[in-house]
């Protein structure tokens, strides 16, 4: 299975796709309509856009902002995982820690389930990068005093600032139809592998989240309900139960939130809860979050032989270079049950369910 | 690079880090004791606490557990702006890997 969703499912850096360069006019239309492009175009179902945040279509993206290279870089590039820290994780549940949330989500102990994370690739990598120029000129055109450079911004209310809403959100709306690409070429390779049918085989989607995003957002400050622009770098939405952009199917339970761990431990499934909404604007962790930086880890790998360490663990690994792997070893990331159990006893998220991988792919 | 930001525990996992200087809002980091002690000296508090300071920030400044290191924000950093307080939109608050 690992080796034929290896073969499947482009990965490693400026993985593009032989079969697949889509022309400009299309891609723009990508930009536009994110993952209901993919679906529209044979990737998966329209039930699938339900449980994906924001429908997989962030309203104002605006494909004019985004730049020649950004558009050259993505044309090869969708429906493929990149590098880094993005990976597609064959896994199975277990352990349930709430009954009844388990239920409404569909997860089941020993249920096999697959994760995947990754995002905009090169074309969003583009967006920021061409922005940051641009947000260096408007800071200091604004008068914004900046501790930092790297904190260069322009006021939401200005021109430059709806520019970038809008480019950013046409690379969401790239990350979103990526995914949804991905997700059916997994469910395709299990088809093939297990030669049963998609009835069969279930593989409905749990949830799709984002956790690099700034969003206009509804939120209560000092006793009145705000638009705010939320910015989430390396954290989740985590609406509560009752919210209106929350699936009919969740909205008694809360949003569901995905907490990927590192390679070789697990990862868990967790809901939003009131108090994150009161507490974080509706926010929780996204990760396992690096202890060791690429360089240390690369260092502390030295020649190990990784993917028979993973393998001696029953954790089958492919990845399409060495690099990525011995940046990513297990010890490169703090234990993501610490996190978790942080976020459950600070109240701002609750743990559902924990998932252990038994096959990943990587960059 | 030691880190001069203070912090105070609030409960067993908030933590507070008091306004100071040109902060307009306190920053908010939810850790355990185990992930703070990682944190001592790390500059991704101080990135809390630069964007703290800019314009049009509401409620706090917020550190997930998972926070690191990342362009001008910390990765796990929540922060919200309100347009009406001059509130801005800044690329390093999403970072490269866009969604």
């Amino acid at each position: 299975m690992v080796e034929t969703l290896f073969a499947n499912v482009p990965t490693g850096v400026g993985a593009h796709r032989r079969d697949l360069k889509l022309p400009q006019s299309e891609l723009r239309r990508v930009l536009t309509q994110g993952a209901g492009w993919a679906v529209a175009n044979g990737y998966g179902s329209d039930t699938d856009l339900e449980y994906i945040e924001e429908r997989g279509c962030l309203e104002g993206a605006d494909p004019g902002e985004v730049s020649t290279r950004a558009i050259e870089r993505g044309r090869p590039q969708l429906g493929t995982l990149g590098s880094g820290n993005h990976f597609c994780e064959v896994q199975y549940v277990a352990e349930i820690y709430d009954q009844k949330f388990a239920d409404a989500l569909g997860l089941f102990p020993g249920q096999v389930t697959v994760s995947i994370h990754t995002g905009s690739r090169g074309l969003g990598y583009q967006v920021c990068d061409d922005f940051l120029k641009i947000m260096l000129r408007a800071s200091a055109k604004y008068g914004i005093e900046l501790p930092d450079r790297q904190l260069c911004a322009a006021p939401l209310t200005s021109p430059e600032a709806k520019r970038y809403l809008g480019a950013m959100s046409a690379a969401a709306n790239y990350a979103f139809a990526n995914r949804q690409m991905i997700t059916h070429l997994v469910r395709e390779s299990f088809e093939s592998v297990l030669g049963i049918g998609l009835g069969e085989l279930g593989l409905c989607l749990v949830y799709d989240v984002c956790h690099n995003i700034a969003k206009f957002e509804e939120h209560q400050v000092g006793g009145r309900k705000k638009q705010l622009c939320v910015h989430r770098k390396g954290a989740t939405r985590a609406f509560p139960p009752g919210h209106p952009e929350i699936p009919s199917a969740y909205r008694a339970i809360g949003q569901p939130v995905l907490i990927p761990g590192d390679m070789g431990r697990y990862s868990y499934v967790l809901v939003g809860t009131e108090l994150a909404y009161q507490e974080t604007f509706g926010s929780t962790c996204h990760g396992a979050g690096r202890r060791m930086s690429r360089r240390q880890a690369r260092k502390t790998a030295g020649k190990r032989a990784i993917v028979r360490e993973m393998a001696e663990q029953g954790i089958i690994v492919r990845a399409s270079g060495r690099a990525t792997l011995v940046e990513e070893i297990p010890e490169a990331y703090k234990d993501v049950a610490e996190v978790v159990d942080v976020v459950e006893g600070a109240g701002i998220s609750q743990k559902v369910a924990q998932l252990r991988p038994m096959g990943v792919i990587k960059g | 690079m030691t880190s001069k930001v203070k912090i105070q525990k609030i409960d067993d996992n908030r933590w507070r880090i008091p306004r100071e200087g040109k902060m307009r809002v306190e920053g908010l980091v939810f850790a355990s004791e185990a992930v703070v002690s990682t944190l001592r000296g790390d500059p991704a508090l101080e990135q809390v606490t630069n964007v703290a300071e800019l314009p049009g920030i509401v409620g706090r400044s917020i550190a997930m557990p998972d926070i690191h290191w990342g362009y001008g924000f910390a990765i796990g950093g929540v922060a919200a702006f309100s347009p009406e307080d001059d509130g801005v939109v800044s690329p390093g608050g999403v970072g490269f890997d866009i969604n």
